[in-house]
């Protein structure tokens, strides 16, 4: 009985957060396109220019993303590697923050960062580096940077993996037989690093690819369109055309499913072999590469961030006289809206990341079994990974704005955890399993034959062990949803926003000081969460 | 773990048990919105919920809540978007003509809603950013020079209600002469990044000198905050554009609605309008000494029945053409 229940809550879940939006998007993709009587709107794409120029727009972005950041992940990974500077963990930690800001924020400090009278023209001699950099930013190729900066980490850490892996002793081997330093690294190196260099490129691409944020802030000034806010556009700008933006969302996950089906076996077997090496030599210079990228990717965009925040006239400047700590007072009065959004999203990433994490368990016990269900649960609870906010926000409206869904979900907030728990699922899943993986089946057993049921062995053996996993899981969980913005711009009731949309919306009306104070605010209680998870993860 | 899960569920419907008494929906400026809703419910000791966008993403709310309408009260930014809904049979006439006979002269206009505030479009430069040599120009047709090219900006029409309205004025008067403009500001490196407020941004941070038909009440809160920033009235006239806040005939409580509405149009409700930077509808209530008093420009008269017709198929044009979308 017990088991039935596990089984059907799981398909409920899975299909009211994954197959639903997923449905509904499909169908609506069959229907005609916005202005036509008859025909499919899927099919209709293929004569839209504007369709084929974003598709142009979104593959470049995502191109040269990672062109980026390969170079400088594994730039940053091999010097860490091969010659770390004194003191790497901190370095390393440096390099790990570009990935906790959210990528319209970087976007947004570097546009206040370069310009005629950005602050690197107020404070340099450089009259004319401001106004190269401004052109470079607000290009194709612009966007593909701070998307770089921002997935560079990412990049970082599987090949950092990677070479943890791999054998030095292989590198010996080539030295003492006589192959050049070189020679060395394409025979001992390389052939380890090519799966986790195409891995990590895939997985820069497809978050690139799904991104809104840097696109809706940079795009209009690029003179280029990308697909997801094109979808965005077609969703909530009048007229709206919802056949087409279902039919554009769904090449967009056909591409994301594309690139992670290509991404999924270059991971599979990668489980840590950690190989004792000779302790590497340490060298001053490799801290020059390390704060360069630490200076671009950092310290320039926080420090545009920390200023503006500070700033009371943006077209005034850095002048005595024109600071006041008025947006910081403003953001944490009683009756500001931005305390009230930071609290809805605390309130309801609490809330995803507890529901999350144990229907991620539940999911997993079921995965653990293996067979033919285990395998489709498996494949629909990682789904989401290849699925775009934007994407899953367009699905969401269809299926809970449907005129014969009679639940009040649309309209409620509730409908903003139910978009974070499912982008946020397979993280949750791959932390339940990874901890799943560690229990002994032995200890399980002997609980279920000293009469002990399925729940209970999930309670008093399973939740016990897993703890440090759930609560890793349940942060990363909370960590993302806290960071969420295009599903919560597109499906955020009246009298609700969240920290993200705050910060977006007043860098939307001008007043750019007020999203400032609560992005400095965020960040550093986003870092306390991490701080804290590390806590807690490091106690196992 | 089913109680814990069945207990987080209850916890989510639960908050849906006190639901909002009034929903409101209204385009920029979200100050006004958000103080109207707080004055209110401290008045009334009743409840309003305020979801704020841009007049083009309320009007597309409003559509794709069609079959779950949400929203009671709408307030917009153009007065053309206004007659659009009520075109399509959405909006519950209330205008009462104890209100209407207290109004300003320009914002006595029939139509089954009141309008809560009044508007310009006008130029915007930042003084500290103009190209080397450059004088503030005196006619919208002065941006297509070369000295402007790459140093202009203007709100998206689709997205901001005034700079729909605007064009539908301009093209109304100028026909053909008026897409050609368009057209040369195109050629002549001018991008339309969306709102009102995102096309002031690079002209606050230098990094374009100025706009094009920029809404007046952003403006004055740019010039406000000390940035040195300029407002130009063309030789040509500009509009003034009246503001509708509307009831929806979707709305459970119109009693309630009406209130909301009345508040609004109260010396009280326009204070707040015209504390937001806008001109306040109401007779007597003074709008912000930094705005420019009405009279000291050039006003052209606005046949609004006439543009709300033609306004769909402009806008349509102006997607394709101008665009390219």
């Amino acid at each position: 009985m017990s088991r039935l229940f596990n089984h059907l809550l799981v398909y409920v879940i899975l299909g009211v957060l994954v197959l639903a939006p997923l449905g509904a998007i499909i169908y609506e993709a069959l229907q005609p396109s916005g202005g036509q009587t008859h025909g499919i709107a899927l099919l209709q794409l293929g004569v839209d220019q504007q369709f084929l120029k974003s598709l142009s727009g979104t593959l470049g972005m995502a191109a040269l993303a990672v062109l980026f950041s390969l170079p400088m992940g594994l730039g940053l990974a091999l010097l860490l590697y091969f010659v770390p500077p004194r003191l790497s963990p901190l370095w390393e930690a440096l390099i790990l923050i570009p990935f906790l800001i959210p990528p319209y924020l970087t976007a947004e400090a570097w546009s206040l960062l370069t310009g005629p009278v950005g602050m690197i023209e107020q404070l340099t001699a450089w009259q004319a580096l401001g106004t190269t950099l401004e052109e470079f930013l607000f290009s194709l190729a612009g966007m593909g940077m701070v998307m770089a900066l921002h997935l560079t980490p990412l990049v970082y850490i599987l090949l950092r993996a990677a070479l943890e892996n791999g054998n030095p002793r292989l590198l010996q081997a080539a030295r003492v037989h006589g192959s050049s330093a070189l020679g060395a690294f394409r025979l001992g190196i390389l052939p380890l690093l090519l799966p986790a260099l195409a891995a990590a490129g895939l997985l820069v691409f497809l978050d690139t690819s799904a991104e809104f944020g840097v696109p809706a802030l940079l795009a209009g000034y690029a003179g280029v369109q990308v697909l997801s806010t094109s979808i965005e556009a077609a969703t909530n700008v009048w007229p709206v055309d919802l056949p087409k933006a279902s039919a554009i969302g769904l090449i967009l996950c056909a591409l994301g499913v594309l690139v992670w089906f290509l991404y999924r076996p270059l991971v599979r077997n990668n489980e840590g072999r950690i190989q004792r090496r000779a302790p590497a030599r340490r060298v001053w210079w490799s801290i020059l590469p390390i704060s360069i990228f630490a200076l671009i990717g950092v310290i320039l965009p926080l420090a545009a961030v920390l200023a503006v925040s500070l700033e009371k006239a943006l077209s005034v400047g850095l002048q005595a006289g024109n600071f006041t700590w008025h947006h910081y007072h403003h953001v944490l009065s009683h009756s500001s809206s931005g305390l009230s959004a930071l609290e809805t999203s605390l309130r309801l990433s609490a809330l995803v990341a507890v529901f999350g994490m144990a229907s991620a368990l539940l999911a997993a016990n079921l995965v653990r079994k293996g067979g033919r269900i285990a395998a489709f649960v498996d494949l629909l609870a990682t789904l989401p990974m290849a699925i775009p906010g934007v994407v899953l926000a367009v699905g969401m409206i269809l299926f809970w704005n449907a005129p014969w869904n009679q639940l009040p979900v649309f309209g409620h907030p509730i409908i903003l955890a139910v978009a974070y728990a499912t982008g946020t699922f397979p993280f949750a899943i791959r932390y339940a399993r990874t901890g799943l993986a560690q229990i002994p089946p032995r200890l399980e057993q002997a609980g279920r034959v000293h009469g002990g049921s399925p729940l209970h062995s999930v309670l008093r053996i399973q939740i016990p062990l897993l703890w440090p996993m759930l609560v890793g899981g349940a942060t990363v969980v909370f960590a993302l949803s806290m960071r969420e913005l295009v599903a919560s711009l597109m499906l955020q009731p009246a009298g609700v926003q969240v920290i993200s949309t705050y910060i977006y919306g007043n860098f939307r009306q001008g007043t750019i000081g007020n999203g400032m104070a609560l992005s400095v605010i965020g960040i550093f209680s986003s870092a306390l969460i991490l701080g804290l998870a590390r806590g807690a993860l490091l106690r196992r | 773990m089913k109680r814990l899960v069945i207990a987080l569920l209850g916890l989510g419907l639960a908050s849906a048990a006190h639901a909002a008494t009034l929903t409101l929906y209204s385009a920029a400026p979200a100050t006004l919105a958000k103080s109207l809703a707080a004055a209110f419910e401290k008045k009334t000791g009743d409840h309003v919920e305020v979801w704020t966008s841009s007049t083009g993403k309320v009007m597309a709310r409003l559509a794709a809540e069609a079959n779950h309408p949400h929203a009671d009260v709408v307030m917009v930014a153009g007065w053309s978007a206004g007659l659009d809904l009520a075109k399509q049979g959405m909006v519950y006439p209330y205008h009462p003509a104890a209100i209407e006979k207290t109004l300003v002269k320009p914002a006595q206009v029939s139509a089954p809603f009141l309008p809560y505030g009044l508007d310009t479009v006008s130029m915007v430069f930042n003084t500290k950013a103009l190209p080397a040599g450059a004088k503030l120009p005196d006619s919208w047709f002065a941006l297509t020079q070369p000295e402007w090219k790459d140093r202009i900006t203007a709100p998206n029409p689709l997205l901001s209600g005034t700079a729909s309205s605007w064009l539908v004025a301009f093209v109304d008067r100028y026909g053909n002469k008026a897409w050609q403009f368009l057209q040369d500001l195109k050629a002549n490196g001018t991008v339309w990044p969306g709102t009102n407020h995102a096309a002031l941004l690079p002209v606050l941070s230098g990094e374009r000198s100025g706009m094009l038909e920029c809404v007046g009440h952003a403006a004055v809160a740019a010039k406000a905050q000390g940035n040195s920033v300029s407002l130009v009235y063309p030789k040509e006239g500009t509009i003034v554009i009246p503001r509708p806040i509307m009831i929806l005939k979707s709305a459970p409580d119109k009693k309630l609605a009406e209130q909301f509405v009345d508040f609004a149009m109260s010396p009280a409700g326009q204070n707040l309008v015209a504390k937001n930077n806008l001109y306040p509808a109401l007779q007597g209530v003074p709008a912000k000494p930094i705005m420019a008093k009405m009279g000291s420009f050039k006003v052209t008269p606005v046949d609004w029945a006439k543009l709300a017709a033609t306004q769909p198929a402009v806008l349509a044009r102006f997607k394709k053409d101008i665009l390219d979308q």
